[in-house]
């Protein structure tokens, strides 16, 4: 009877399996699960496979693609859509990975498609804009700065706020993840909630993020080969006063000064100009102009106060040499050039069952759009898949980086290239003379400092890993790895003696720092997942870690005869960590999970936390009331847990002392800081709930999440009795809250063979409060921590405008500014501005047609305030007489002007900051444009059988729309001399920082 | 189902085990870093002493500064005793912080005023280390000078905070509030004490003890000129005597040090040392890496004086001819006096080496109309802190007034002022003047010999108290509680009750 069942039913399936362009994928296996039965599919995808009932599994599977099963109910003919492995279905979570379709947690995947294809050095450069929750702000176009990366908003005040960088398995300490070779990466993923970073436990704050890197393939060897060539140069040039309007200004600069002796050093109270023979009682404009004009070299200044006073008579060519100078000289173009860049990269691919390799070498040179700024790099990688035996599988990752950045001053230090904007254009320089500034010498030209100087930063690295899997059997595996992050950076500052800090030395100033970095990881769990009950799923993993991290410093400067002993630093964490996920049928997803952290930071008795999550999925669409044909997916997602963060610093719980400062030629010891027992970590708590959604058979998808992030015993320094040595300690004091939500929506507009369009847009709105720091506040230049208000807001002197007739700057002295006053000491600081944006997002649109592909990337950041800094100088009313922005000549020149731009005050060197400079830093910007063209078939086999071969235009910030005065908007000066707290307060500040360029390339890869 | 217990065992015992495991592996050390009590090894007593030396001498720490003997308290002295006028200022805008000693307006914000506070404290927290935990050390004699060294310290600062931060000391004001003293270290933030002012003549009995123990346990080590030896705390004794007016106590101390030493040859020759010199009784120790400060880091003595621009941003402009008038205060310095020497030649491009070893002045290549001292042109140079001209001086001085200020002066007096003057090519004073014309000349030398060394501001105090005013500050009193320097808001703040 059995046999003649199966008989009657034995039926032949035939069908494609196609990418999701459409396209068939050749050799894909289709097998009848549980049996041997399998076919391939040909050169266009086609199978047939000779099923018993019709009613059997198949499992396809395809090499670049994620497997798929699927459940026959007396098919006969099936088209099969196969999606690339590197995007969608499973996701990576860190310590074993989840199927999407359970997950309970909000993380974002990013895919190595969607990974930008501009020579941008930085990873997290190339993340901007892509996916919701992800906050990327540039420091500046300088090579080789860092980039600021906020998950959520910040959560803390004194430690880092930038996430937990996580490569193959190995948590970073050496910053590395900006210099992964991007084309190696295979995924990325952004664990946002406590339910997804509650695994990492300490140091899961800032949220995680995973970077995968390539792995072994199998089968014949694939060669991937690309290069890239690209310009980039500003985006912008200010509109900066020229040489005439310079000297214009240095006369009045002059004349200003005179008026001021005349009237403030003689007494003289009011007064009269008399030139050429004519009498002003004012220095207005016109009169400036035409005196400057008349080449007048003789004023005399009555008192009309004091009649009987003596006239005052001044000679001005020969008070004041800067009227000769006569040149004409555009900064701008002496400092910003075009810097082109190459990049090529190789990589190998193959392997057999037993063995997968991939390996790549990859070469960047990039050039600054300042003179003197280069970034070179070199990435090697290898990484090697073994199946052991049948239950032991070895898995082996190594990634060696390489870089050389030819770097610049710091912006505040002299000789930073973009300073020389503020050098006056009625000058010029001599080449053969050191660069020196002809008429006003004792300035600094920066083009001296770059042409006598070099600045040479490298980072030799390593970074990789070596795990086994034992797959006991289908329900039970263990996982242990190992690995390593060594970075040893080196920096070789020369300062030849025509150079300021050299001048003096005879053969210049050297300085070389080195820096050690030594990160070692061991993680171990093991992985239980079994049916329960029918559809019931459970799955246990439970683990342990140990991290143990070193660095050490040291520093040498030709100035110093002996290298300084510089403390090192070193942290270990040692961890326990599970999680429980159970499956209630298809509707159901709950996952509980915990992590026992341990710290070499806290003392004996704080020295471990326990983080713990728990979340939960409901799948509505699998609900048996739930009857929308259309909608595919719709789950809703809850989860709440806690995660920690360390402090910056090693051992505060403890009484340090540090063999430093040498006194004479003895050896010295001195304590580093004063104890505190009672420190304990950071704890974050996060609520979030979120929905998924998928409708007309997944043609719209999406996300939409809302959380509240709370973190309290904030790390802060707190004022103590300075008889102790010491003016703070840190102590756990505050709490702080992020509250926003995210949304993530793609959409399938158009899907025909020939043509395709997609969209995707993600949008993120996040509001950042520190809701207590125990009466404390932080100051540091213009940005501010304060209770009530979001970390790191504007809190200075409110600029109200310019009194007609004096033409002095007037401040606020109350928040409405209603009385004002003229007296910048005098005025209270207020919150003036939010460095931290209220919404930011992507809109990204791809369109293919035939072998065209087009895709273009909008990023947008809105409701964000910016200190344009660099405006203490460039634009202050010719402030020190230094070259000025072209709306400056629309000063207060004599009473009844009416205007915003203050006098000129010869007797004002200070800068006086203000809400004067500040400025909306809302900016929509094209970020990527990109025109792929792929070769087809028929041109590929003539070039003797290429697998794929495709070119490519593409622009990187065409296009910005903005109100901001800078250059870019995308900028956010750091001073490493601030530390962490500094770098924490001091954001969304433009201090003479490099724009991002705009950068044009062109492409080819080649598959073979 | 046997296995699967198994493995349930396993899997449950990992994480206990790296709990309990691994908490060895985080005893984790970094290195060129230590902690717990130090104060176990000989060694770490010897580099501990050193770190108050380097606290000391206010050397470089890249901290908030406070640079103590090594800037802060010559140039807060100096700037308080000095009238502020059109030629003699501070250019406020290179050195903010020290403006306010200039305007005698000294606010209890003032960071030069916390920073000075903060390390002085430091310094003493450091020593207090040393002498709660000096029976760790074994061997009689090293723990003998460690402890002498480190007793001297306190001693020193202490006085030095109780000048600067209290009433001078005097009959009226033996009981008014001073500063806070602190006997035992601070390692944790919860071993603070409720810090209460100590009264003036609590703090000076204190540094007095302090040196007499000192002097006690130094007496019978071999002099190591380069650190402090019982004859820096028998000159320290001397300032202390002097500044309380007690002339009898102050010649015993003089008396025993002064033959120790012999004036350099030449008057300038006195600074800008590498070595010890024979005129030197304490020096805060410089080199270039290890210096109080210098051009790049903007702190320390030369970087604020000088005005060359490979050494300093010449923060005070001095006009050379002000010296000279007869302004309030003034060195009255003339033409023949060595120390009064300027140098007028030198040139945009010059740097420090340009400075002849006998300029006592040179001219500011920046701003040409004022000059700038070279008692501190090199900043990898020693600091004298005590030195024999002073206490010659200081010996005249008290034996003059021991000895009932008898006229005609003659004897030690004349001897040691002699020896001063003539030294910078000054004629010698003849035997022949009376106490009070003595005592005049006597006066206006130490500001010749002293001035920037911030010793005269004290002196100022101390003359006053004696009922021998000579000169007043910028028309204040000396005694005047505006020059007093105010314990620190942030102290303040911190210590609740101690300013009350």
């Amino acid at each position: 009877m059995y046999m003649a069942f199966s008989l009657s039913a034995q039926v032949t399936l035939r069908g494609t399996v196609t990418d999701a362009g459409n396209k068939g994928i050749a050799g894909a296996t289709v097998q009848i699960e549980g049996t041997s039965i399998s076919a391939l599919t040909d050169a266009t995808g086609a199978f047939s496979i000779q099923l018993t009932d019709g009613y059997e599994t198949l499992v396809i599977s395809a090499e670049g693609f994620s497997p798929q099963k699927i459940y026959l109910t007396g098919h006969t003919s099936l088209n099969i859509s196969m999606k690339s492995s590197s995007k969608g279905n499973v996701v990576n979570t860190g310590i074993g990975s989840q199927s999407k379709d359970e997950l309970t947690s909000s993380v974002s995947s990013i895919s190595a498609e969607d990974v930008s294809p501009a020579p941008l050095i930085n990873l997290e450069q190339a993340n901007q804009g892509v996916t919701a929750g992800l906050f990327v702000q540039n420091s500046s176009g300088t090579l080789g700065q860092p980039t600021q990366v906020r998950i959520r908003g910040g959560s803390s005040l004194s430690a880092s706020n930038q996430p937990l960088y996580v490569v193959d398995g190995v948590p970073l300490t050496s910053q590395n993840q900006s210099n992964i070779n991007p084309s190696n990466i295979a995924s990325i993923e952004i664990l946002k909630d406590a339910s997804a970073t509650a695994i990492y436990g300490t140091r899961a704050a800032n949220g995680v993020i995973i970077i995968t890197t390539k792995d072994g393939g199998s089968g014949k060897m694939q060669v991937n080969v690309d290069y890239q060539f690209g310009v980039s140069e500003t985006p912008k040039k200010l509109d900066i006063q020229n040489g005439d309007e310079n000297l214009l200004q240095t006369f009045e600069y002059i004349l200003r000064g005179y008026e001021d002796f005349v009237i403030e050093g003689r007494g003289y109270e009011e007064i009269d100009l008399i030139a050429d023979g004519q009498t002003y009682d004012n220095i207005d404009r016109a009169t400036l102009e035409a005196l400057y004009n008349s080449g007048v070299d003789e004023v005399t200044f009555v008192s009309t106060f004091f009649t009987s006073a003596p006239p005052i008579t001044f000679n001005i060519p020969g008070f004041y040499n800067q009227l000769r100078a006569s040149g004409s000289t555009n900064w701008q173009n002496e400092v910003f050039r075009q810097g082109t860049s190459h990049r090529a990269n190789v990589d190998f691919q193959g392997g057999s069952e037993q063995l997968g390799y991939f390996a790549s070498a990859g070469y960047s040179t990039q050039e600054g759009i300042l003179i003197g700024n280069k970034f070179d790099r070199f990435n090697g990688s290898l990484s090697l898949d073994s199946k052991i035996t049948d239950k032991l599988s070895a898995n082996l990752n190594l990634n060696y980086i390489y870089t050389k950045d030819n770097r610049l001053p710091e912006n505040q230090d002299l000789g930073f290239p973009l300073q020389a904007i503020v050098l006056p254009a009625s000058d010029t320089y001599d080449p053969n003379n050191n660069y020196q500034i002809d008429v006003r010498s004792l300035e600094y030209n920066p083009l001296t400092e770059v042409n006598y100087s070099s600045n040479v930063a490298s980072n030799n690295s390593v970074l990789g890993g070596l795990g086994f899997t034992y797959q006991v059997n289908d329900k039970l595996s263990f996982d242990v790895n190992g690995g390593i992050d060594l970075a040893k950076y080196e920096t070789d500052l020369f300062q030849g003696p025509q150079t300021q800090e050299g001048a003096g030395t005879g053969n210049g100033r050297t300085r070389v720092s080195d820096e050690n970095v030594t990160n070692k990881i061991f993680n171990g769990w093991a992985t239980y997942t079994t049916d329960v009950s029918g559809s019931d799923k459970l799955s246990v993993i439970l683990g342990g870690s140990y991290q143990d991290s070193k660095a050490t410093f040291t520093f040498s400067d030709s100035f110093f005869p002996r290298d300084a002993a510089i403390p090192g630093s070193a942290f270990a964490f040692v961890s326990a960590y599970t999680r429980v996920s159970y499956s209630l049928g298809d509707q159901f997803d709950f996952q509980v999970s915990g992590r026992m952290d341990g710290s070499s930071k806290f003392s004996e008795a704080n020295r471990y936390g326990f983080f713990p999550a728990v979340s939960a999925g409901w799948k509505l669409n699998n609900a048996p009331f739930f009857n929308v044909s259309t909608v595919d997916l719709l789950k809703l997602r809850a989860s709440y847990g806690l995660v920690g963060n360390t402090p910056t610093d090693d051992f505060l719980y403890r009484q340090n002392y540090y063999r430093s400062t040498r006194y004479g030629v003895e050896a010295t010891l001195e304590p580093a800081n004063l104890a505190n027992e009672n420190l304990k970590w950071e704890t974050t708590s996060q609520f979030n709930v979120g929905l998924d959604f998928g409708i007309m058979n997944s043609r719209i998808t999406g996300s939409f999440d809302y959380y509240i992030k709370t973190t309290s015993d904030l790390l802060f320094p707190v004022p103590v009795s300075l008889t102790s040595g010491f003016s703070t300690i840190f102590d756990n004091i505050g709490e702080m809250e992020n509250k926003g939500f995210e949304i993530n929506l793609s959409s399938t507009n158009v899907q025909t063979s020939d043509f395709s369009w997609t969209t995707d847009l993600n949008l993120s709105s996040n509001k950042n409060t520190i809701t207590e720091l125990n009466n404390q506040q932080a100051i540091v230049g213009v940005n501010a921590f304060l209770e009530g208000q979001s970390a790191g807001v504007f809190y200075m002197k409110k600029f109200v405008g310019v009194d007609p007739d004096t033409g002095n700057a007037l401040y606020a002295l109350d928040e409405e500014g209603e009385l004002t006053t003229d007296n910048w000491s005098e005025a209270p600081r207020m919150v003036v501005g939010d460095p931290n944006p209220d919404l930011f997002g992507g809109l990204t649109n791809s369109v293919a047609y035939k072998n065209f592909e087009f895709s273009f990337m909008f990023q947008f950041v809105m409701g964000v305030d910016l200190y344009f800094q660099t405006g203490e100088f460039l634009s202050n009313s010719g402030i020190l007489n230094l070259g000025q922005s072209q709306d400056q000549v629309n000063r207060w020149y004599a009473p009844g002007d009416v205007t915003n731009i203050p006098k000129l005050d010869p007797a004002n060197n200070f800068p006086l900051s203000s809400s004067r400079w500040l400025s909306s830093g809302d900016y929509v910007r094209l970020k990527n444009i990109t025109l792929t063209y792929n070769f087809p078939e028929s041109v590929l086999g003539s070039l003797g059988g290429l697998r794929n071969m495709s070119i490519y235009v593409s622009a990187t910030n065409l296009l910005t729309f903005t109100d901001y005065i800078g250059y870019d908007p995308d900028v956010s000066y750091f001073d490493p001399l601030d530390g962490i707290i500094g770098q924490n307060i001091s954001r969304g500040v433009d201090n003479f920082n490099t724009p991002q360029p705009r950068i044009i390339m062109t492409g080819i890869k080649i598959g073979l | 189902m046997k296995l699967t217990t198994i493995y349930k065992s396993i899997i449950l015992s990992i994480p206990v085990l790296f709990i309990l495991g691994c908490n060895d592996l985080l005893d984790v050390e970094a290195e060129n870093s230590l902690s717990g009590n130090v104060f176990v090894t000989d060694q770490n007593f010897e580099d501990a002493l050193n770190g108050a030396y380097v606290n000391l001498g206010g050397i470089y720490d890249g901290v908030d500064g406070g640079e103590l003997y090594g800037g802060g308290f010559q140039l807060m002295g100096t700037l308080l005793s000095r009238q502020k006028n059109s030629l003699f200022f501070w250019r406020s805008s290179e050195a903010p912080n020290y403006q306010d000693f200039m305007d005698k307006d000294v606010l209890d914000i003032n960071l030069t005023v916390e920073s000075n506070w903060r390390r002085a404290y430091e310094t003493i927290n450091i020593v207090n280390g040393i002498l709660t935990n000096i029976s760790n050390i074994d061997n009689a004699d090293l723990r003998e000078r460690i402890e002498g060294e480190a007793l001297a310290i306190r001693g020193m600062i202490y006085f030095e905070l109780v000048r600067f931060w209290a009433p001078q000391y005097e009959a009226s004001t033996l009981n008014s509030p001073a500063v806070p003293i602190l006997l035992e270290p601070v390692n944790d933030v919860n071993d603070l004490p409720d810090l209460t002012q100590a009264t003036v003549i609590d703090v000076y009995t204190r540094a007095i003890t302090d040196l007499e123990g000192a002097e006690a346990l130094l007496g019978g080590v071999t002099l190591d000129r380069t650190r402090i030896n019982v004859d820096v705390c028998r000159a320290f004794l001397a300032r202390i005597a002097m500044q309380q007016n007690d002339f009898n106590t102050a010649l015993g101390y003089l008396n025993q040090v002064v033959p120790q030493y012999t004036l350099s040859a030449t008057a300038m020759g006195a600074f800008n040392n590498t070595s010890i010199s024979t005129e030197d009784v304490f020096v805060v120790q410089q080199n270039s890496e290890s210096t109080s400060g210098n051009i790049a880091t903007r702190t320390g003595l030369t970087a604020h004086l000088g005005s060359l621009p490979d050494i300093g941003f010449a923060a005070l402009n001095i006009n050379y001819e002000v010296l000279g008038n007869n302004v309030e205060n003034s060195p009255l310095f003339y033409s023949a006096d060595d120390r009064y020497t300027l140098q007028d030649d030198l040139e945009v491009t010059s740097t420090s080496s340009d400075i002849e070893p006998t300029a006592a002045y040179y001219n500011d290549v920046i701003n040409t109309l004022a000059t700038s001292t070279a008692k501190f042109k090199r900043s990898e140079a020693n600091i004298p802190v005590i030195r024999l001209a002073e206490l010659l001086l200081s010996r005249a001085e008290a034996a003059l007034e021991d000895g009932g200020f008898a006229s005609p002066v003659t004897g030690t007096p004349l001897a040691d002022l002699n020896a001063i003057r003539t030294r910078a090519g000054l004629p010698a004073l003849l035997d022949t003047l009376t106490a009070d014309e003595f005592y005049d000349s006597l006066i206006v030398e130490r500001n010749r010999e002293l001035i920037f060394e911030g010793i005269y501001f004290h002196d100022l105090k101390r003359l006053e108290a004696n009922g021998r005013r000579v000169f007043g500050i910028s028309f204040l009193s000396p005694l005047d509680p505006s020059l007093i320097l105010p314990i620190p808001q942030a102290e303040c703040d911190a210590s609740p009750g101690l300013c009350d």
